[in-house]
């Protein structure tokens, strides 16, 4: 067998005599020359329902993403999780961490509010509920300054709606149901277990379990209206795609704060200051836990609400 | 601060443009510009030629894109179009044998162009998969996971093919007196 090594001149060679013919992209310029497609595009944000009925773009926006549907499954795998980090770790507070940990695998119910900001998009406020193998979260807030989400609040109140959109899982039986507030529409929907592994990418409890000693340092002891708070210090993390060492300076760390009294989080905070293209700053929140209180099992029906109506359109992201 | 974040996801800015979102077309464009020009540059063998190609593809996409199933076969399903688009140029006699039409060795030309010459010729010889694939790798320098992508062929057949294609034009160049395109394997 005979190799030359000229590859490299034959790549050289193939990329003088192709690569001489790369063009730019300009956007803006195609879109000028192509009124029409661009007009078809957008006015599918814009056709679906009468202007009564058209809810406000950001809420559109996060309607039509998978975000939201992802987010409540994340938001139950990182509720648990989140403190799951420390399942190994007995050298620095033991005795707080293996009580956190038992309770939170033990608990038969939890509450609590997720609030994702990322970039500069607008702050979306998950409830959750989890019971067993029963999850309900329901988006009931956007928060920001820009006009979509005044009107979609001022939309919210007029109408009375108790939340944006909501999603309703059984893991056990693999069955679902997401339900569009607005527009009185409902989607079932098939339990992909993916959904939960797109974010974690593998079993996350054993990826946390892996997690050593010195990822967690107590750093601070606080009091809330008379309870004594533990702050904890998460070095690092890899969730939701957000992967890395933290500095642990501000905007740059996750903390974990327990309540002394019962062993259990409080607050848990995420936040990060990346690029991607350019400076973002973003932070996922969990907070306002509620555990072990009795939750209404109608939450987790994963029946249609009457009055509701299958959706039809591709407005719910396809399963 | 060595934290990252993953950029948006294809499928999600399929969706999101699916539903009217421009600047997630706009994303879609950007990432897939180049990718089509070249692809269309492959079969048309004129730059400009390929430009419309690409823009018209896009022009197709734009319109039919709620008629996309499976956000993540965006890649693919557009690289179709832009064939299609390209496949009607040439039946209307826009376009051109990407290969010159005379192969000329006159003294008035230097080694480069006579090469590049070769070049082309050698890419006209080759079967049309595999010109498309050498096109988009050296077009812009496309990763093999990108060609992959817009190919709708996993990365391994994309270095497999690569090699044979590229094996092809070496010895078409041997061939033809430019000893630096000896290539010979097996």
């Amino acid at each position: 067998m005979k190799r030359t090594d000229d590859n490299n001149w034959l790549d050289e060679a193939l990329t003088e005599a192709i690569g001489s013919e790369r063009s730019t992209t300009d956007f803006d310029k195609w879109k000028n020359e192509h009124p029409d497609a661009v007009k078809m595009l957008t006015s599918r944000a814009k056709g679906r329902l009468s202007a009564s009925e058209r809810p406000p773009s950001v809420w559109r926006t996060i309607m039509n993403t998978k975000r939201f549907k992802l987010a409540a499954a994340a938001a139950v795998v990182l509720g648990i999780l989140a403190v799951s980090y420390f399942l190994p770790d007995n050298s620095l507070a033991p005795r707080a961490f293996g009580d956190v940990v038992r309770n939170v695998i033990n608990a038969e119910s939890i509450s609590f509010l997720n609030k994702q900001k990322l970039g500069a998009q607008p702050v979306m406020v998950l409830k959750m509920y989890i019971q067993g193998e029963k999850m309900r979260g329901d988006m009931v807030k956007v928060e920001g300054n820009a006009e979509g989400v005044k009107k979609l609040e001022e939309e919210m109140q007029k109408q009375n709606l108790p939340a944006i959109m909501s999603y309703v899982a059984d893991f056990r039986l693999k069955d679902g149901i997401q339900l569009d507030h607005f527009r009185k529409t409902y989607k079932k929907i098939s339990i992909d277990e993916r959904i939960v592994m797109q974010f974690t990418k593998s079993n996350p409890i054993e990826q946390f379990r892996g997690i050593k000693a010195d990822n967690a340092e107590r750093i601070a002891e606080e009091s809330q209206d008379g309870r004594k708070i533990d702050v904890y210090l998460i070095k690092k993390v890899n969730l939701m795609g957000i992967e890395g060492e933290l500095s642990g300076r501000e905007g740059d760390r996750m903390t974990v704060c327990v309540d002394r009294a019962n062993g259990l989080p409080v607050r848990i905070l995420l936040q990060t200051s990346f690029h991607v293209e350019g400076k973002s700053e973003d932070s996922i929140e969990f907070c306002e836990f509620a555990w072990n209180e009795p939750l209404d099992q109608g939450l987790f029906d994963i029946n249609p609400p009457e009055g509701y109506t299958p959706s039809t359109g591709p407005d719910f992201p396809a399963e | 601060m060595t934290l990252k974040q993953q950029e948006p996801s294809e499928p999600m800015l399929v969706q999101a443009a699916q539903n009217g979102d421009l600047e997630s077309f706009a994303a879609l464009y950007n990432r897939y510009h180049s990718p089509m020009v070249a692809l269309g540059f492959s079969m048309l063998g004129d730059r400009d030629m390929a430009d419309d190609a690409a823009g018209e593809a896009f022009a197709i996409a734009c319109r039919d894109l709620s008629r996309l199933k499976s956000e993540e076969k965006f890649a693919a399903w557009l690289a179709g179009i832009c064939r299609n688009v390209a496949r009607q140029m040439l039946r209307i006699g826009k376009g051109k044998n990407i290969a010159p039409t005379n192969y000329r060795t006159d003294l008035s030309r230097d080694e480069t162009e006579d090469r590049r010459d070769a070049i082309r010729r050698a890419l006209a010889k080759l079967r049309k998969p595999e010109r498309e694939l050498i096109v988009l790798r050296y077009f812009d320098g496309f990763s093999q996971a990108r060609i992959s992508e817009v190919l709708d062929i996993s990365p391994q057949a994309v270095n497999g093919r690569l090699v044979r294609a590229k094996r092809k034009i070496a010895n078409h160049l041997k061939n033809n007196g430019f000893a630096g395109g000896t290539h010979e394997t097996d």
